[in-house]
């Protein structure tokens, strides 16, 4: 009986270069996208990077803002304001996302561009793949994997410059002073991105990323998506010169197949759209060059919505309208939190093990612990105060903290000539931030009597 | 009967570890491959939903090359780390080992900062802001229990924050008192005084040490019999002993009350005062940053 293996190795496919109209704005969105990877490390702000995760440190710095752990929900609530805008945008114009910004296509097309430069074109590279072992093949492997690596080293090293300090770093390096610790995460997606880059490549877009899969939820009739015009197309073949083709029940597909050997995921989109067109356009680029030598009409392959006139298919357009809405909404709600956020933190715990104390001219004192911690990214001064005005505060009532800077306050309340029927009374702390002109409460508790 | 159940227990675990290691080596060895009943190579299952075919496609290779090392793994974890029933595995790992561990750890990373204060004095300590801040934050967790927060006492617990001293002030005194502890006792007195009267009498004549607005008609008998018995412990002048811990009874400062009850109460019936030793709960250098800062609540 005939047995068919579960598991398959990755099949290799070798892609051809192209120009054209998408492949251009294909480079400028792509190199936009690196130049601003590689350059916002090296940007800083009042004197701290402009654009960093500081682990060791728990804020994330981006330019004037600083974020601390307990304001993770504004991180939270960008993430689903992207998200959300990926489906906007998907509903629009499809998988553009893909295809002209997402990192994984940009280093695939890099990881390319290097296999082109040192081993020649596809036919080149097929031959020269099935050669036999030789010195000269083993030049050309060693400087197509040197540039691989050097490639997953500065970017392993630009990701990591995210969460550790790059000069900090880059100083580091050149003075040959390299801490165990930086060098291994450096190394360790170094390795990652070489594997990535050298082997893995599409694969992470089929297999693992979950945008391919939802997709279909994500599409309908109105969406731009890259097609084949079937009708003009089929049936396909080669064509004899000076006949005219048409009579011969050929359509305008010469099935030269430059349009699946330039295909970055090597699919053929002659059969449909599938899980794995990220709508990059090459193909349509490749076919009206094609096109355009035997003096056809354009785009036989081309960017189109199944139903032509996106305004006109009323559910699309509302479906469209609602996810705009929703949109909005998050924006606000993220601009909202982002202007409220707290910029100093704040609490008040009672003291332990003592829950009041009469000194001997009867007063009774309670004691707080009274925690400050300046978020801001500038000094303050913070100003305390206590409601009810019965209270008299032994201690400290002003504080000033640099930015990040913590302190715990000993606060010691007394009262004298109050009703203590009740064993407890509410107290209200207050802090006033004098940079930032912000009022705080705290609502704790003063206990007068004991006994139960 | 213990013995039997924990080795029951450990056979039952090796048997269900060993068998499910077993279990998935065999499903990802059967599942390798699947057999064709036609030969166009798309092994339809036959279900079928709106159009749309339920196919037994491959997964890719590094996927089957996951559950071969994920085995590894557990292969590997089960040789070195406690898992197979009681067995401690090679590494003899525990939890508690671990802890002991972090906790050295940790020690080690702060004893440099202990040790450069333990070579300094306790009196240029007590100036020291930094090396407070710690002092407190260990006077908070072990010591404010019974002397409070704010280290004022209460009840039965001296004040540190007065300048006054049952055992003496100075730094190695402190120093002392923390790592040894004390043991202070007053004997209960009232059927040596005698009557009730010279009791109260007596009650009287040490409060009126401190206040002298009390009669002397009241201290009269006291007096008498405070020199003839209380002076033994607290002195002639009522100043007190630091050697034994007999507190100056001459200032208004009062570690079980300063009224007239509760003299009376303490030398009737006593009083037991106990600190206890610290010597192995703190380290000498903790110890002496403690130091520092109740000397430094002491300075005016």
């Amino acid at each position: 009986m005939n047995t068919k293996s579960l598991y398959q190795n990755r099949k290799e496919f070798y892609t051809d270069p192209i120009s054209g109209r998408f492949n251009k704005i294909r480079l400028s969105t792509m190199s936009f996208v690196v130049f601003c990877f590689f350059l916002l490390p090296w940007l800083s702000w009042n004197g701290h990077q402009a654009f960093l995760f500081d682990v060791s440190f728990n804020r994330f710095y981006f330019f004037g803002s600083v974020f601390w752990p307990q304001d993770f929900v504004l991180i939270s609530l960008f993430f689903i304001f992207f998200v959300i805008a990926l489906f906007v945008v998907t509903l629009y114009a499809g998988r553009i996302w893909c295809g002209f910004l997402c990192p994984q296509s940009i280093w695939i097309k890099m990881s390319a561009f290097f296999s082109r430069f040192f081993e020649g074109k596809r036919n080149n590279r097929i031959k020269f793949r099935n050669s036999a072992f030789s010195v000269n093949k083993f030049f050309v492997l060693f400087l197509k994997h040197f540039f691989w690596i050097l490639l997953s080293i500065v970017t392993s090293f630009t990701f990591i410059a995210y969460f550790i300090p790059v000069k900090w770093m880059f100083f580091s390096l050149i003075s040959f002073n390299i801490f165990y610790n930086t060098f291994f995460w450096v190394l360790f997606f170094g390795v990652l991105t070489y594997f990535n880059i050298g082997w893995f490549k599409e694969q992470l877009c089929f297999l693992l990323c979950p945008y391919s899969r939802l997709q279909s939820v994500m599409f309908d009739e109105s969406t731009l998506i890259v097609s084949y015009d079937k009708e003009r197309g089929e049936k396909r073949g080669a064509r004899s010169k000076g006949l005219d083709y048409k009579l011969e029940g050929l359509g305008d597909c010469i099935d030269c197949k430059k349009c699946v050997t330039c295909c970055p995921t090597g699919i053929d989109i002659r059969n449909g759209l599938q899980m794995e067109c990220i709508s990059c356009g090459a193909c349509i680029d490749a076919c009206n060059e094609v096109m355009l030598k035997l003096d056809y009409k354009p785009d036989l392959i081309s960017f189109k919505r199944e139903n032509q006139n996106f305004s006109n298919k009323s559910s699309s357009k509302i479906k469209f309208t609602l996810y705009f809405i929703v949109l909005l909404f998050f924006l606000c709600l993220l601009f909202y939190f982002y202007i409220n956020r707290p910029l100093v933190h704040f609490s008040v715990t009672r003291g332990q093990y003592q829950l009041f104390n009469v000194t001997k001219d009867n007063f009774i004192e309670n004691f707080f612990f009274v925690k400050i911690m300046n978020k801001s990214d500038s000094d303050s001064t913070y100003l305390i105060s206590v409601k009810p005005n019965i209270f008299t505060i032994v201690g400290n009532v002003d504080l000033k903290l640099k930015p990040g800077e913590m302190n715990v306050l000993n606060f010691t309340l007394k009262t004298k000539n109050v009703n203590t029927e009740n064993k407890f009374m509410d107290v209200f702390f207050y802090i006033f931030d004098v940079k930032n002109n912000r009022l705080i409460e705290k609502k704790s508790r003063f206990v007068l009597s004991g006994g139960f | 009967m213990e013995i039997i159940v924990s080795t029951l227990l450990s056979v039952y675990v090796i048997s269900l570890v060993v068998f499910s290691i077993l279990l998935y080596i065999c499903i990802i060895y059967l599942t390798r491959k699947v057999e064709l009943e036609h030969d166009d190579h798309s092994s339809d299952h036959g279900h079928s939903f709106d159009g749309i075919k339920e196919l037994n496609e491959p997964l890719p290779l590094w996927w089957f090359w996951m559950y071969i090392l994920g085995i590894a793994f557990a292969i590997a974890y089960l040789f070195l780390y406690p898992g197979l029933g009681s067995n401690k595995g090679f590494l003899s790992w525990t939890s508690h080992k671990e802890c002991n561990q972090n906790i050295a750890k940790n020690n080690k990373l702060y004893e440099s900062i202990y040790v450069s204060y333990s070579k300094q004095n306790i009196e240029d300590l007590s100036n020291n802001e930094k090396a407070l801040k710690i002092g407190r934050s260990l006077f908070v967790n072990n010591c404010s229990l019974c002397h409070g927060l704010d280290a004022k006492g209460g009840n039965g617990f001296p004040n540190l924050t007065n300048n006054k001293w049952l055992y003496g002030g100075t730094p190695n005194e402190i120093k002392t008192t923390i790592t040894n502890g004390r043991m202070g006792k007053m004997p209960p007195y009232g059927p040596v005084l005698g009557s009730e009267l010279d009791i109260q009498s007596t009650a009287w004549y040490v409060l009126s040490l401190s206040m002298p607005a009390v009669s002397e008609k009241l201290t009269e008998k006291g007096k008498v019999k405070f020199a003839s018995i209380c002076s033994a412990c607290h002195g002639l002048n009522a100043k007190g002993n630091k050697f034994i811990g007999a507190p100056d009874l001459t200032d208004p400062q009062w570690i079980y009350g300063g009224k007239f009850e509760n003299v009376l109460e303490t030398i009737k019936k006593g009083r037991q005062g106990i600190m206890p030793s610290h010597k192995d709960v703190l380290s000498k250098e903790q110890i002496h940053l403690l130091t520092a800062y109740i000397y430094s609540l002491n300075r005016v």
